[in-house]
């Protein structure tokens, strides 16, 4: 007998790490990636390898999508979460889980991290954006020279 | 057995792969993603991830909303208002996804005409639905010339312009629904090029060269008159033709000399006008022009008078 899609209730994710999740379908709704493997799927469980995604960021992940798809928190609650969430966070966190937002396709966890992000760098210093994201500048000083002053504007 | 020891094989790869990639793993994101981000910044900012590396030089010019200002006095002088004015035209030149723009100069004299006419023809090319432009100084007495085109799809602009701006007749706002401007040359013209105008706010309007302003816009629904106290003198004799079949909502800030014409304001529900009274030297006039604009919106549902026009009335006796 070939399962129905809702019969399936627990979902495995597994990390680059080889880290195990095991979640329930309602908590990777908005990973689009692992939706769309699952709709494929004709299983019971199911069984998903990630490995672009690591262990500890994948636990961040499942924790914040298991506060957001809760409908018993209020608003407020989830606020307070995400507020709470975003501070115990170092830059290379967020980097990090932007990129697996990226991955997994979940477009409010995304958003959520280019916030995060944003406000980190919104009114630095070109050397402090470079620094935060470890871009490596591969412009000559007389290119940046000439960009810097075509956009003038923007360094006064 | 077999298969899960090659599981882990390949995780291990993929896990190398990823530790190698640390550096600058911001750059290895699509570029929707990128935008995002640049999307969340201040365009200043956005504009100074140009120089960060080559993949990033032009990625700001992607986005789709734009805030150029010059706030600062510090840079009041017009070199560095020109030079905006320059990186604003490469961008309209480089974009074809430009929703939003505003360009914002204060205070600034002997900014280059051309390159704001250039500029608004620039701006005319593309789909844009805000445009907000506030430039020049009013001691430039600038004209400038054929500086609208057609807007297709503007939906709202904001036009604070110390300059003459030369409007031929036509349908050159087909879709806006929203205009807030200030300068008083142009107004008239501007009103019959948008045919399905809802809301319309004349602020700060100095009024020095005209005596006669007509609003005749059948489809308005809000009207915002708000004059520099000021600036017009006392002996002006100003008057105002309000038009507005439709209009739902009037709100009017201004002296007591100016004279309203309401015509067939029938559908107005909600009116506030505050009239200001000080150093009046033609109280009798003030009575009159004040009666005039109130039995002219009798319709109204709700109405908020300052103390001022109620003194304004008082002297009609």
């Amino acid at each position: 007998m070939a399962a129905e899609k809702s019969s399936i209730k627990i979902i495995t994710l597994i990390a680059a790490d080889g880290s195990v999740f095991e979640v329930e379908p309602n908590i990777v709704k908005e990973m689009k990636t692992v939706q769309s493997y699952i709709d494929e799927l004709d299983q019971n469980t199911v069984s998903i390898p990630l490995p672009n995604v690591f262990g500890n960021d994948l636990a961040m992940i499942i924790e914040y999508c298991k506060k957001h798809a809760s409908e018993e928190e209020t608003k407020e609650a989830k606020e307070e979460f995400d507020f709470e969430f975003v501070k115990r966070m170092k830059s290379d966190d967020k980097l990090r889980l932007l990129q697996a937002a990226s991955y997994l396709n979940m477009e409010s966890f995304l958003q959520f991290m280019a916030k995060a992000i944003a406000a980190e760098i919104e009114n630095q210093s070109v050397e402090f954006v470079r620094d935060y994201f470890q871009i490596e500048s591969d412009f000559t000083p007389e290119e940046e020279a000439e960009l810097r002053k075509e956009n003038e504007w923007a360094f006064k | 057995m077999y298969i899960i020891n090659y599981r882990v094989t390949v995780l291990t790869d993929v896990v190398e792969h990823n530790v190698c990639d640390m550096n600058d793993m911001i750059s290895e994101l699509p570029e929707d993603v990128l935008l995002y981000i640049l999307s969340l910044l201040p365009t200043k900012d956005a504009v100074r991830t140009s120089i960060l590396a080559t993949k990033w030089r032009n990625l700001w010019t992607c986005l789709s909303a734009f805030d150029f200002e010059i706030l600062d006095c510090k840079s009041y002088d017009p070199e560095s208002a020109n030079c905006l004015l320059d990186l604003v035209q490469r961008l309209l030149h480089k974009s074809s996804r430009i929703e939003r723009l505003c360009v914002q100069i204060f205070r600034t004299t002997n900014i280059d005409a051309n390159k704001i006419s250039y500029l608004m023809y620039s701006a005319s090319k593309h789909e844009i639905q805000y445009l907000r432009l506030s430039l020049g100084d009013r001691s430039d007495k600038l004209v400038l010339l054929h500086s609208f085109f057609g807007f297709e799809s503007l939906n709202e602009l904001y036009l604070g312009l110390e300059y003459t701006l030369y409007i031929s007749n036509g349908n050159f706002f087909p879709s806006l629904k929203t205009l807030v401007v200030s300068d008083e040359n142009s107004v008239q013209r501007l009103f019959s090029g948008c045919p399905v105008l809802l809301e319309l706010t004349l602020y700060n309007c100095y009024w020095e060269n005209i005596k006669k302003i007509s609003v005749a816009i059948s489809t308005l629904k809000k009207l915002i008159i708000c004059f520099n106290i000021f600036c017009v003198d006392y002996d002006h004799d100003m008057t105002v033709m309000i038009d507005a079949v439709n209009l739902l909502s009037l709100r009017c800030t201004c002296n007591p000399t100016i004279e309203f014409i309401p015509v067939n304001l029938t559908s107005i529900v909600d009116a506030c006008i505050d009239l200001g009274y000080d150093y009046l030297d033609n109280e009798l006039y003030a009575a009159h022009c004040a009666i005039k604009l109130l039995s002219g919106i009798s319709n109204v549902k709700s109405l908020k008078l300052s103390n001022d026009t109620l003194q304004c009335e008082s002297g009609n006796k």
